[in-house]
């Protein structure tokens, strides 16, 4: 490749800029990516050719056998069904984790940013208190105190996801506050709820909107974490993070067995990333 | 730290790990082709791979685990040890050369091997014995009730011990076997380094006793070094050192296998190796007689199975032959007799439960819509996992709804004493008794006084015909025990485990080496191939 110049594509571009066609075209195309990934998720019992926990094949198929696109688990398991329904566990726990901790984050933000004062600084000193503690940590000794189980991760997970929300909103409702229109409405007299709601809630939403979303790809990661020290669903309910830590004894006979659970939960962890990254680019380039 | 540089640590630490668990994943996919062995070692180095650290002291009145026996047993030698290279469990001597036992299994005789000496330089004579057994009762670990009955050990000379017991016990002598009993320990030793723990800070590092190897080295978590002691009694063993690093899982130690740095591996590769190493041309397999075997067990105590009639339906819904076809392969073998393999001569204590899972099947048919049952298993075998979650499928299969559980060791052990808190029922990846005689698998399993009947699943009856055979030795009641306790159903023994040696082409000597009590190797009677 020595002395070529190969023009480079512009995937970010500074503010003002105005985006180039091609550039909205990937944009769009990997938020299209975010969207067939939550369908796969929607109709993966659907897409599932066999049932996950039962063993339909012979034991240790590879990928690529027939009748099972990934292979078979050492019990007969078909992978691509177990992946599949695996897929939907982590996808929609991630996307509850994150609308729990937006719902919840995003309201103590908004009273704070909204209200200022001792409320303001009540409200974030019990934030920062959150924040202070080390989330992975708290999210384990939660889930293992109230035991293994989906719900019980979720919830141990969203004991510490919202004060992110909390901090990014009520920083965006402090700058939001300030603005002339915001301003010129509360001296016209406006009420404070409606003043939220009519006047800073719209300005705040495309910013939670966008955390949001680059959000997912972290919480996936996180609860695949929490499955694999076995904090998940019982066995042998499909999970992910599970599917590896059970089967990683075998990687050095039938590698793809814990391969393509991990896998997934790297490809979903990039699908949000990249996903939110580009939903952000868009809504900047719409702003 | 402002919010941004915090969300983005957790993006980063996030998609770290996700790189991370590719990666692993990732990292040991070429690595399937066996190795190139390893050429027979000219300094008789000999380098045995443990699985994880020993866990415990490597002191022969506490330790009480499971590979540490490689220490105990080439460190330490009692009276008599079960006799090597064979499926059948015979008491061999070993420090006693021969015995007599009364007629009412009260007095045991001993007559002693001369030359021997333990490896600070003191004789070995009977005076050895009271101190050792003494000791054992002071530091109170778990095979302490090994010599709790000893009444008196009297010397009428020094190679004759009379040992007298305080009630009659026809499996003391499996007690003196057993590579958890007592061992030999220089009275010299004992004294010198008493301490005000018995020796016990010692012995973490040290050794006081007469086997072919002197424990040089015990680094936890780390490495373990015996040298071969030249005082031995014994023949002399071309292997002159025994070098035990510890692996902490088993993908390093299959490698480390592969490559010949490590010349053997003792029962401590899963069951997903079997094929590559079935068909590496630079090791031998060996798959040797162990008192070892893979259990079921139910919990009365939990709804699903108050009943006798789900008991026994479940039960019959086990398909062992496929459980051990499909998960513990040629490391087992199904299991027909209710007690280990060989305890009881002529396998006259056979295991009637016949396979129909039609019975299961009928009986979930009346149960009421969603009815929930949970199997456990040990966290950390893949094997009782598998099989926990075979039998799950078939629950689910027919209506119910099943799921799987690990559960850690300390929580296992706690089920007898709060059987309703423990699940419904709990596969037992690999357990055996402590030693060969029925009575230790019997109490061991089935009475709740006994530690490892899970679910204190206890018949009163079974418990006063163990108690009562154990003085006379009597089989036909130990046959009569196992049945009866079989008919209430709490319990099946899927397989007999074997041990799964893997070894070097050029390591000889191994079933030689072997018997079906210790589950490791006396390495003194290993060669090397020229």
């Amino acid at each position: 490749m020595t002395g070529m110049t190969v023009p480079r594509r512009r995937f970010s571009l500074s503010a003002g800029e105005k985006f180039l066609p091609a550039d909205r075209i990937v944009n769009w195309a990997l938020v299209g990516v975010l969207v067939l990934t939550t369908l796969v998720a929607v109709f993966a019992s659907v897409l599932a050719p066999d049932n996950p926990i039962q063993p339909v094949g012979d034991l240790n198929l590879p990928p690529l056998s027939p009748h099972h696109l990934l292979g078979t688990d050492n019990l007969g398991r078909d992978l691509l069904s177990r992946t599949l329904i695996g897929l939907r566990a982590s996808w929609f726990s991630a996307l509850a984790v994150v609308v729990i901790g937006l719902l919840s984050g995003g309201l103590l933000g908004v009273v704070a940013g909204a209200f200022g004062g001792w409320v303001d600084g009540l409200l974030m000193r019990f934030t920062d208190l959150f924040l202070a503690l080390p989330g992975a940590l708290v999210a384990i000794a939660v889930n293992a105190a109230l035991g293994p189980g989906l719900i019980h991760t979720l919830i141990g997970v969203s004991v510490v996801w919202w004060p992110y929300y909390a901090r990014i909103i009520r920083a965006e409702v402090r700058g939001l506050a300030g603005r002339p229109h915001v301003e010129a409405a509360r001296l016209a007299g406006v009420g404070r709820l409606r003043l939220i709601r009519r006047h800073i809630l719209p300005g705040v939403v495309p910013t939670a909107v966008v955390t949001a979303s680059l959000d997912i790809g972290n919480v996936v990661v996180l609860l695949a974490g929490l499955s694999f020290l076995g904090l998940g669903q019982s066995a042998p309910a499909p999970e992910l993070g599970a599917d590896v830590q059970n089967t990683l004894y075998l990687l050095l006979e039938q590698w793809w067995i814990p391969i393509i659970p991990a896998l997934t939960v790297m490809l979903l962890s990039l699908i949000a990333n990249l996903g939110g990254d580009a939903l952000r680019n868009l809504l900047e380039g719409d702003r | 730290m402002s919010i941004i540089r915090i969300r983005r640590r957790w993006r980063i630490g996030t998609m770290v790990l996700a790189m991370a668990l590719g990666a692993a994943a990732c990292s040991g996919s070429g690595s399937g082709d066996a190795g190139a062995g390893s050429k027979p070692p000219t300094d008789g180095v000999l380098t045995m791979g443990l699985l994880g650290d020993i866990g415990q002291p490597p002191d022969p009145d506490i330790y009480y685990a499971n590979n540490g026996t490689a220490i105990m047993i080439n460190v330490y030698e009692g009276l008599v040890q079960y006799q090597n290279n064979t499926d059948q469990v015979k008491i061999a001597p070993r420090l006693a050369t021969s015995w007599t036992v009364s007629r009412d299994n009260s007095v045991y005789t001993f007559h002693l091997r001369h030359g021997v000496t333990f490896h600070d330089g003191t004789p070995f004579t009977s005076a050895a014995i009271e101190p050792s057994f003494q000791r054992r009762v002071a530091v109170k670990g778990g095979a302490a009730y090994m010599v709790a009955g000893v009444k008196s050990v009297q010397t009428p000379d020094p190679y004759t011990a009379v040992i007298t017991l305080d009630k009659p016990n026809s499996a003391f002598l499996s007690y003196l076997a057993s590579p958890f009993g007592p061992k030999m320990e220089s009275p010299t030793a004992l004294t010198k380094y008493a301490g005000g723990d018995h020796d016990q800070k010692y012995l973490s590092t040290h050794d006081v006793g007469t086997g072919p190897y002197e424990l040089t080295s015990a680094v936890s978590g780390t490495k373990y070094v015996l040298t071969q002691y030249k005082g031995y009694w014994g023949p002399k063993s071309p292997i002159t050192t025994v070098n035990l690093p510890v692996y902490s899982s088993a993908a390093p130690l299959q490698l480390a296998l592969d490559n010949g740095d490590v010349s053997a591996v003792v029962a401590a590769l899963p069951s997903s190796s079997l094929s590559h190493f079935a068909s590496d041309p630079n090791v031998r397999n060996y798959f040797l007689p162990t008192l070892q075997s893979s259990l079921l067990t139910l919990n009365p105590s939990k709804s699903f199975f108050a009943s006798k009639q789900a008991r026994l339906a479940f039960l019959r819904s086990v398909d062992q032959q496929k459980l051990v076809s499909q998960v513990l392969g040629k490391r087992s073998s199904v299991a027909t007799t209710l007690y280990a393999k060989g305890m009881i001569p002529g396998d006259a204590d056979k295991q009637d439960i016949t396979y129909d899972p039609s019975v299961m099947a009928g009986y979930a048919k009346n149960l009421p819509s969603g009815t929930t049952m949970t199997i456990g298993y040990a966290n950390g075998n893949p094997n009782a996992q598998n099989i926990a979650e075979i039998l799950v499928a078939q629950m689910q299969a027919d209506g119910i709804k099943a799921t799987a559980q690990g559960y850690d060791t300390a929580t296992v052990f706690s089920w007898p004493q709060q059987p309703t808190k423990g699940p419904d029922a709990f596969v037992d990846g690999n357990n055996g008794p402590d030693g060969g005689d029925p009575y230790m698998w019997g109490h061991v399993f089935w009475d709740a006084s006994g530690g490892i009947d899970y679910f204190a699943c206890d018949v009163p009856q079974v418990d006063a015909e163990l108690n009562q055979a154990v003085k006379t030795g009597d089989t036909a009641l130990y046959v009569k025990a196992a049945e009866q306790y079989s008919a209430g159903g709490c319990y099946m023994n899927l397989s007999y485990n074997k041990d799964w040696i893997v070894a070097q082409k050029w390591l000889t000597g191994v079933p030689q080496s072997q018997n079906l009590g210790a589950n490791e190797l006396n390495f003194s009677l290993l060669g090397i191939a020229k």
